[in-house]
């Protein structure tokens, strides 16, 4: 009898948590699973994994995976996971904010954690809107459009996340969206592997509130719009018209001494100093 | 296999070209979004009740993932269909 080769990625769920919470055709389901393909791909112990995550529709993704998990109070997770990081070196801590709880409250903990490499992988699930508390505009919903907060249009700049993550420190940053599914894997073991402060951005859809409130559509037309306004970065050089659109990809990939390993280090050198 | 007429070894190597795959759709878990009916290149969906998803031709499925992977309840598997026993 031929091998049923069913996908691996079951064994990372708390099956009892299913059917999950996200409103039908929501992109946190999509960046889920491609979050566990990519771990499954690394082929990593499970309970080496540490997700931790702050407040949001995004942020409700660690209870459903069965690594060991953190929800923890809104922008902070960045804060408990550096926590974790310095007391367990050895774990892969992987860090589940959305666009609010990442730029908005928890902004400063975002650049500091980068500014210091520390090897952390955060994923940022930025749907350019306050998702679970009904549609308020965040500093990365776009110029001009519209949230229940902002119902004459959005009069503030957005962030770029991924460049003031660059200029602050960050070894690895990447960009995809919901609709480039298929990319999602490959970005996430690529963050997971660097030994520093990784930046993956992923732009998903929220239909229920980013979608309905600037007349985009459901989650179809929400990811025909990603296909149409993402740009692979191997053809930035090439005269694109880039006015509304972004990059995706692996948009920076260097090195420079981790934070963790910096501070080992440190106490090992002091500690011979002290014995001679 | 090898207890098999010749003549239907035969058959069986010329259909071999052809894989084949099968498909599980956890209604249980599935939200009736549609992504999965919009994107597969095949076209092997349908929208049934509830706008949930109906196989209508599993043997034109190429493995090619995309509702595997796009689909946000995790409610889609693919995987090689086992030999048909004859
Ligand atoms: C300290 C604190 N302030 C405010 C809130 C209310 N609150 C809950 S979730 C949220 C924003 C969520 O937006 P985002 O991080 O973009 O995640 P999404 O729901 O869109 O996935 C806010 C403001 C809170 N829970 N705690
Ligand atoms: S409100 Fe938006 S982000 Fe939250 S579950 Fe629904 S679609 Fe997803
Ligand atoms: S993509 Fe998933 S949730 Fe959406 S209709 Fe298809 S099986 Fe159901």
């Amino acid at each position: 009898m031929a091998i049923k080769e069913k996908s691996g990625i079951k064994k990372y769920l708390r099956l009892n948590k299913f059917p999950h919470i996200w409103c039908g055709g929501c992109g946190n389901g999509i960046v889920l699973r491609g979050i566990l393909q990519g771990i499954d791909d690394l082929g990593l112990e499970q309970n080496k994994i540490v997700m931790i995550s702050g407040i949001g529709c995004s942020s409700r993704m660690p209870g459903y995976v069965d690594f060991n998990t953190l929800h923890t109070a809104h922008g902070r997770a960045i804060a408990f996971a550096t926590g974790v990081k310095l007391a367990k070196p050895d774990l892969h801590v992987i860090i589940i904010t959305g666009d609010g709880d990442c730029a908005a409250i928890g902004g400063n903990h975002l650049i500091h954690a980068a500014r210091r490499n520390i090897d952390l992988t955060v994923v940022i699930l930025n749907n350019s809107i306050y998702g679970m508390t009904s549609g308020q505009y965040s500093p990365l919903t776009p110029y001009g459009s519209f949230a229940t907060t902002a119902p004459y249009g959005n009069i503030e700049q957005s962030f770029d996340l991924c460049e003031l993550v660059s200029s602050a420190g960050a070894t690895y940053i990447a960009r995809s969206t919901t609709y480039h599914a298929m990319q999602i894997p490959k970005l996430i073991a690529a963050g997971i592997e660097n030994s520093g402060f990784s930046f993956i951005e992923i732009i998903l859809h929220c239909h229920t509130y980013y979608g309905r409130k600037n007349k985009i559509g459901g989650p179809v037309e929400m990811m025909e719009w990603q296909k149409s306004h993402a740009v692979p970065i191997s053809k930035k050089g090439s005269n694109i018209d880039m006015t509304g659109k972004f990059y995706i990809g692996e948009l920076k990939k260097t090195r420079s001494p981790e934070y963790c390993k910096t501070y080992d280090e440190l106490i090992s050198a002091t500690q011979r100093r002290k014995e001679s | 296999m090898k207890d098999l007429p010749l003549w239907l070894n035969l058959k069986s190597l010329s259909e071999k070209q052809k894989k084949l795959f099968n498909i599980e759709i956890n209604y249980l878990w599935c939200k009736g979004c549609g992504i999965c009916i919009y994107y597969c290149p095949k076209k092997v969906y349908t929208a049934g009740e509830l706008g949930k998803p109906q196989i209508m031709n599993m043997d034109d499925c190429i493995n090619c993932r995309l509702c595997v992977m796009r689909c946000p309840d995790l409610a889609i598997e693919v995987y090689p269909r086992e030999e048909e026993k004859l």
